[in-house]
């Protein structure tokens, strides 16, 4: 205090507290307009701005460059717009890269690259993620801007908010992890990333095909699809009980930055300037200030909105080893409430109770495999690498990708699978290998796709217009469709027709006769055929759907056993 | 026997005047029909109606009959186009294409929607032999093909005998912006021969398909 003009100021983002009296001129009145917009956005403007600047990327990616139908099509489409990553935003959340890395037993250096960087970095920012990059975060911070001020009945008041599930999220994390040390991802229902694509996913991004190209794109819905918006509206719902419920008790990635904070390098701090107002504590976004006005240092995202509210400007944002001249009365709690020990073990025997259930019980998928995107690694690391994000049904044009329901087992739920009946995969389309964030689907150029065998086409013989033996007739649609995609995987044949019983003598010239006994029929040359299911859906569209002759396609493609 | 045998058709007629003079168990409706061509190439015209109308008379039961009515009047258009009577010959061809698909013969069903396009095409080539000289009506008209992912609403409007503006309402996933460009070039070329997009045959040939039914729906028919 003998020298106060070389004090260390700190890494101090917030806008200063004005008294009346001071809020004159250009910047008063500025002052005055952020203050109409909201106090948080007032107390911290800087902070604001970058939650926008990442939401409005993180919507850029998501709904312009993941947007597949331009006027002319071909992998241009996409790798021009492609030149900003729509991965990004998956691959910050460092869950996704540590669950996958745990349940694949695979060490990916493109997602645990990101999941280190950010960590470190949010040892200088703790819990900056949250505070300041998490689009899922500015959503609820939107939603509580909206909703959440106005309607404050469902809050939860003090005495009680401080009960043992605000532990919960530890618990989560803890069964997450658990779960994939067992091999089984469940990190994907649960990150805060995946949670806000998918979500956006099953509401936001099929309006915009609705709107934008028709209904025809949109893919039917089961009972998941609601299950899935319901856990979307959930995360928003609880904003009722508290500003950023989801991110302050459940959100386990955020968890992961909480126990990150034990080696942080910034933190807030107060001076013996305090004049003990209490207005910090009842604005912070994240209940991370103790009564004695000390922080609570695994909750605390440095928002510094506590810093702008301050009429003395008492508080500081500083490395935690400043001591001078700031107020120490001990050390600041690490949490608010110790871990149950009891609840840890609870939640791990759940997790392990889960994984087996998913795996052994009749919850576990049936025979069939699932035909995955071109480009997808072995089933089993798959369903341990897909982070169930949706970022590869949204840039799929057709689109082939959907989401599955339950007929895969709980473990496929939400997983990719293409269904040819919707569209086939297009010959100049890599898109979902170049979006996937956890390698699930391998990046392939387009000439490495057009030769990865993802399934395989077969001809029901009791279907095929001119190979079944009642009615037959005239159709070659997949070999037309299969030799203009250029894979040449079907081959036209000429199969002959025992006229049974004979013709009558001499009704017919032997022209008509020869006409009658021949037909050209379709064959599937296995080691072209990729199973791409274009021929799938030119028979589903053409027989089934437009000239009704057939109950279902007379050739599909499924998984390679 | 009763071919052409090597471009011979004297020869050829004579044969199967024999032919079908002998008594048969089963009605030779081929026969027939060869010989009527026959006739109908050395312009007797008169003898060649005599032989198609015997052939009618002379035509299998079922489960042949539909089809060979269908193949006798598929003949009698040909006479009746070779002949000039425009008005006969279209009659026929169109009794013909709506037989057609209503014939069960116990095999050769796969022949039946080949024949029958063929059928529909002579006719539109006779129709479009008529359009030449004939003006487009003004007027919008609407029609729907098949195109690639569902079906495609083709509206066009003519307006002082031309193709004035082409409206597609449909549901193509990836079209290749055919849906704009071919639209665009058949207004621009005044014709239904235009150059496709590729990777967009399917769409293209939908929407020339629509627009030639609209066409017909504007001229003479």
């Amino acid at each position: 205090m003998s020298r106060p003009a070389r004090r260390w100021r700190g890494i101090n983002l917030f806008l200063r507290f004005r008294k009346r009296a001071e809020r004159r001129g250009w910047s008063g009145r500025g002052y005055a307009l952020l203050e109409r917009i909201g106090p948080v956005t007032r107390a911290s403007p800087l902070r604001r701005g970058v939650q926008l600047v990442c939401l409005l990327l993180f919507l850029y990616a998501f709904f312009y460059v993941c947007w597949p139908y331009a006027a002319t099509f071909g992998a241009a489409t996409f790798s021009d717009k492609e030149s900003y990553p729509v991965e990004l935003f998956v691959l910050i959340d460092p869950l996704v890269g540590l669950s996958t890395a745990m349940a694949g037993r695979f060490l990916n250096p493109a997602t645990l690259g990101w999941t280190a960087g950010i960590v470190a970095a949010c040892w200088l920012v703790p819990r900056g993620f949250c505070g300041y990059l998490c689009p899922l975060g500015t959503l609820l911070d939107g939603f509580d801007w909206l909703v959440g001020r106005r309607l404050r009945r469902f809050h939860l008041r003090e005495g009680s908010a401080r009960g043992g599930w605000v532990n919960l999220k530890y618990y989560l994390l803890l069964a997450v992890l658990v779960a994939a040390l067992g091999g089984v991802l469940l990190s994907g229902f649960v990150a805060a990333i995946p949670v806000l694509t998918r979500g956006l996913m099953f509401t936001a991004a099929r309006l915009q095909l609705l709107l934008l190209k028709g209904p025809g794109h949109l893919a039917p819905v089961d009972g998941t699809f609601y299950l899935s918006i319901g856990l979307f509206l959930a995360v928003f719902l609880l904003s009722l009980l508290g500003p950023r419920f989801w991110c302050r008790y459940v959100c386990p990635s955020g968890a992961l930055f909480s126990i990150g904070n034990l080696l942080r390098i910034g933190q807030r701090k107060v001076n013996e300037t305090c004049i003990d107002c209490r207005r910090c504590i009842e604005i912070c976004p994240f209940d991370a200030i103790q009564d004695d006005y000390t922080t609570r240092t695994a909750d605390c995202t440095f928002c510094q909105t506590c810093g702008g509210v301050c009429p003395p400007g008492a508080i500081q944002f500083v490395t935690r080893f400043h001591r001078e001249p700031f107020q120490v009365d001990g050390e600041p709690l690490m949490l608010s409430r110790p871990l149950s020990r009891r609840a840890l073990v609870a939640s791990a025997a759940a997790a392990t109770g889960t994984a087996a259930l998913v795996r052994l019980s009749p919850l576990a998928a049936g025979p069939g495999k699932p035909l995955r995107p071109p480009g997808s690694v072995a089933e089993d690391q798959f369903l341990d690498l897909c982070i169930r994000c949706g970022e590869c049904f949204k840039v799929c044009p057709g689109p082939v990708l959907h989401a599955a329901g339950l007929e895969y087992g709980w473990e496929g739920l939400w997983t990719p699978v293409a269904r040819p009946t919707h569209a086939g995969c297009h010959q100049d389309c890599n898109f979902c290998t170049q979006v996937c964030p956890t390698g699930a689907i391998q990046p392939l150029d387009l000439a490495a796709k057009r030769r990865f065998h993802m399934g395989l086409a077969s001809v029901d013989t009791e279907t095929c217009l001119p190979l079944r033996s009642q009615d037959r007739r005239d159709c070659d649609v997949c070999y037309v469709e299969c030799r203009q995609a250029g894979y040449e995987a079907i081959e036209m044949r000429e199969i002959q027709i025992e006229l049974n019983p004979p013709p009558p003598e001499g009704m017919f010239s032997e022209l008509e006769l020869s006409e009658m006994s021949r037909i050209r029929a379709p064959f599937v040359q296995a080691e072209a055929c990729v199973g791409c299911g274009i021929c799938e859906y030119r028979c589903h569209t053409r027989n089934v759907v437009q000239e009704r002759v057939l109950a279902h396609s007379a050739i599909r493609v499924s998984a390679v056993a | 026997m009763y071919t052409f045998l090597g471009g011979e058709p004297v020869w050829s007629i004579r044969a199967h005047e024999e032919y079908l003079a002998q008594p048969h168990e089963n009605s030779p409706t081929h026969a027939y029909l060869t010989l009527a061509s026959l006739y109908t190439q050395f312009g007797e015209f008169e003898k060649a109606q005599a032989t198609l109308d015997a052939a009618m008379k002379d035509i299998p039961g079922p489960p042949w009959q539909i089809m060979r009515k269908a193949d006798v009047l598929d003949g009698l258009g040909d006479l009746y186009a070779a002949w000039g009577k425009l008005d006969e010959a279209k009659r026929c061809y169109a009794e013909s294409a709506a037989l057609y698909p209503t014939a069960k013969p116990p095999y050769g069903g796969h022949l039946l929607p080949r024949r029958a396009a063929r059928v529909q095409s002579k006719l539109d080539l006779l129709t479009f032999r008529s359009l030449e000289s004939a003006a487009l009506r003004d007027g919008q008209y609407q029609a729907r093909a098949l195109g690639y992912a569902g079906d495609i609403d083709v509206t066009l409007v003519v307006r002082q005998g031309k193709l004035a503006d082409i409206r597609l309402k449909h549901e193509e996933k990836i079209d290749q912006n055919s849906c704009v460009l071919i639209p665009q070039r058949i207004i621009a070329a005044q014709s239904l021969q235009v150059d496709g997009v590729s990777g967009a045959t399917v769409t293209k040939e939908a929407i020339v398909d629509g627009v030639y039914q609209c066409l017909k729906k504007a001229g003479l028919q």
